[in-house]
């Protein structure tokens, strides 16, 4: 009986106890993936456009290492009826996704299974189909498939891009897929182009431009290319943004004798004035909630980031360092905006979060302007002049390396990321 | 000259005993002089310098390293209670050392045979608990490969600092993973098990060590 005792009093202790510790993230890594597409013998052709496509995707995306296929143990039929984890955890691949892809009556299938080989289990499974003949939407829905199942937020691998390309004294608006595919010219010789916004309905943009000497505010249609006016007035009429239920636009104007931030309706077609300050307002960027929009001020002395509800009440200040923070944009999961900066004597993007903690710098570079954030947040657009041209540039939100996205060689500016 | 000695032998025959009084009294003052210099010089010896290890822990490691030592001690103490029958196992003495080293390559197969298996009896457990420093360079070891294994490849927005407990098998596999406390996002939630699976097989104490390490919470901070 004593001896009984005695054990369960030195084994209850030892098995109750347990190590505790913590680990840090050092930084940011992607997850190696091994990717990989199987179909028909005839459609070779097909076969590789589609790999390279999802490839380009997710590798831009930076969150994702792209596996040399040549280090595949297993093909991509044998990987989807009977997977052997083993053949991938020696390779390293954090995630396996592969692909059947055959012709459908009216267009095209992928079967895709996602695989996590560590965790060995199917991650997710799913039939896309795309009715039409082209391949490339298909791609970037599995591209997006791929990374929602991994990263955990919508992928952007479908949305679009505009940008101004300024050739002498006019401009053209330009439009790309995200991976700077379907390259267009959708609005061609405007006197100046200055800050096109998407709306969120993804068929008209708002934009600055000039007529004569006069700037003025207008809606351009991306199918028609129909243009309408909807402010012109004495003075300064500049940086539309659209509220992202499409209903109103957010713009700077001048005519009261100082630039405020004023707010029209395209219900009602009115306008109404959102700041009263003696500072200069401009640059307004909406919350996704609608409900506050942030804008640079003067009103401090220097040019800050300040945010206010929309409904009224007092402006508080976002940035708190530098003497130079313009051109805010507020990020569509709505904690961080980003904005231009000044980083010791350079110009910089950063993210700041919404009370003005997490200060997060991206990149730097001369004329660095205009970012716009992807649909999902991840990614951002800006430009920046490299060896004497404006390019358009994107960077992962969480940093990362920056990527050209326009041809080089080619003037090209304000870019703005669908919604 | 030699005869000069032949002369002055019988002379000298008196001296006899005193002479060799005083050579055995020189020889023991010299002994006795090697035996204090030996002695002084052993003793005045400089110690060697002291090596002092600095190693980073944070509060909670601390905290959790005080425990074990805390309960090492009460081990001690019980084990120094009188045993109630030495019968009960009497094969204990005969347990070959632990020749464990930890900076040998991780096993990398499943089936691990325990080298020490079937010798995990109370005895042992007590006496050969794991100094402190010993834990530590184990804890170092699990969390290196968890760090190393842990991608975060996206924005995860405004999260707490997660909570997993990880029950180990005394082969270092994972029997169980499981969320304590979520981060809030569950994406950044399902990275941290990814990582942990990722990096079994850990590198622990042999079996009869191993129960500090069989239950493991591990906190995460990622980047804020």
């Amino acid at each position: 009986m004593r001896f009984v005792l005695l054990s369960l009093l030195l084994f209850i202790p030892l098995a109750s106890h347990a190590v505790e510790f913590t680990v840090y993230q050092s930084g940011y890594q992607p997850k190696q993936l091994a990717w990989m597409v199987e179909t028909d013998a005839e459609d070779q052709n097909e076969k590789r456009q589609f790999y390279h496509i999802v490839k380009n995707d997710l590798r831009s995306s930076q969150s994702f290492a792209i596996l040399n296929p040549l280090s595949f143990i297993a093909d991509p039929i044998s990987t989807m009826s009977k997977i052997d984890y083993a053949d991938w955890r020696i390779i390293g691949a954090d995630v396996v996704a592969a692909a059947l892809l055959h012709r459908t009556k009216s267009g095209w299938q992928a079967d895709v299974q996602i695989h996590d080989p560590f965790r060995t289990k199917l991650l997710a499974s799913k039939t896309i189909t795309s009715e039409s003949d082209i391949l490339r939407t298909l791609a970037h829905e599995v591209s997006n498939f791929i990374y929602e199942t991994i990263i955990g937020v919508h992928g952007h691998f479908n949305s679009h891009i505009l940008y101004v390309t300024k050739r002498g004294q006019d401009a053209d608006l330009m439009y790309m897929d995200q991976d700077g595919a379907n390259l267009q010219a959708v609005g061609k010789n405007f006197t100046l182009l200055l800050s096109p916004d998407w709306a969120p309905d993804g068929r008209s943009v708002a934009l600055n431009t000039y007529v004569g000497n006069r700037p003025r505010l207008e809606t351009f249609d991306l199918t028609t290319g129909e243009r309408i006016a909807f402010g012109s007035f004495n003075g300064l009429n500049s940086t539309p943004e659209f509220s992202p239920d499409g209903r109103y636009i957010a713009a700077a104007l001048s005519y009261t004798g100082n630039t405020e931030i004023h707010i029209y309706d395209l219900k009602t077609r009115k306008w109404r004035q959102f700041t009263h300050h003696e500072g200069i307002d401009t640059t307004p960027t909406w919350s996704p909630d609608g409900e506050w929009i942030a804008f640079t001020s003067s009103r401090d002395g220097s040019p800050q980031i300040y945010r206010k509800r929309v409904s009224g009440g007092k402006a508080e200040r976002v940035s708190l360092e530098a003497s130079y923070n313009t051109s805010p944009s507020w990020a569509p999961h709505g904690d961080r905006i980003a904005f231009v900066t000044l980083k010791n004597w350079d110009y910089a993007i950063a993210t700041v979060h919404i009370d003005g903690s997490g200060l997060r710098y991206l990149a730097t570079g001369k004329r660095i302007e205009s970012p716009s954030w992807s649909p999902n947040g991840q990614m951002i657009l800006y430009s920046v002049e490299d060896h004497g041209v404006r390019q358009v540039y994107r960077i992962p939100s969480w940093g990362g390396k920056a990527e050209a996205v326009t041809p080089p060689n080619v003037d090209a500016s304000d870019p703005a990321w669908s919604r | 000259m030699s005869l000069n000695l032949a002369a002055n032998a019988p002379d000298n025959n008196s001296l006899k005993t005193a002479d060799f009084i005083f050579a055995g009294a020189v020889h023991l003052i010299v002994i006795v002089l090697i035996v204090i210099l030996s002695w002084w010089q052993s003793t005045s010896a400089p110690d060697p310098l002291p090596r002092i290890e600095i190693e980073m822990i944070s509060g909670k490691e601390l905290k959790n390293l005080q425990i074990a030592e805390k309960m090492r001690s009460i081990q001690k103490k019980r084990a120094a209670m009188p045993k109630p029958k030495p019968s009960v196992k009497p094969k204990q003495k005969a347990a070959p050392k632990d020749t464990f080293d930890p900076f040998a390559p991780v096993e990398s197969e499943s089936n691990v045979t325990e080298p020490t298996a079937g010798r995990n009896d109370m005895a042992d457990m007590i006496g050969k608990q794991l100094s402190t420093q010993e834990i530590g360079r184990y804890i170092a070891m699990m969390k290196q490969a968890i760090e190393k294994r842990w991608k975060v490849a996206s924005d995860v927005g405004k999260v707490t600092n997660p909570l997993i407990e990880v029950v180990l098998s005394p082969n270092g596999r994972v029997a169980s993973a499981r969320i304590l406390e979520s981060s809030g996002n569950p994406n950044l939630d399902q990275t941290l098990l990814s990582a942990i699976y990722a990096a079994e097989p850990f590198q622990v104490p042999p079996r009869s060590q191993f129960e500090p390490f069989r239950v493991n919470k591990i906190w995460f901070e990622p980047l804020k």
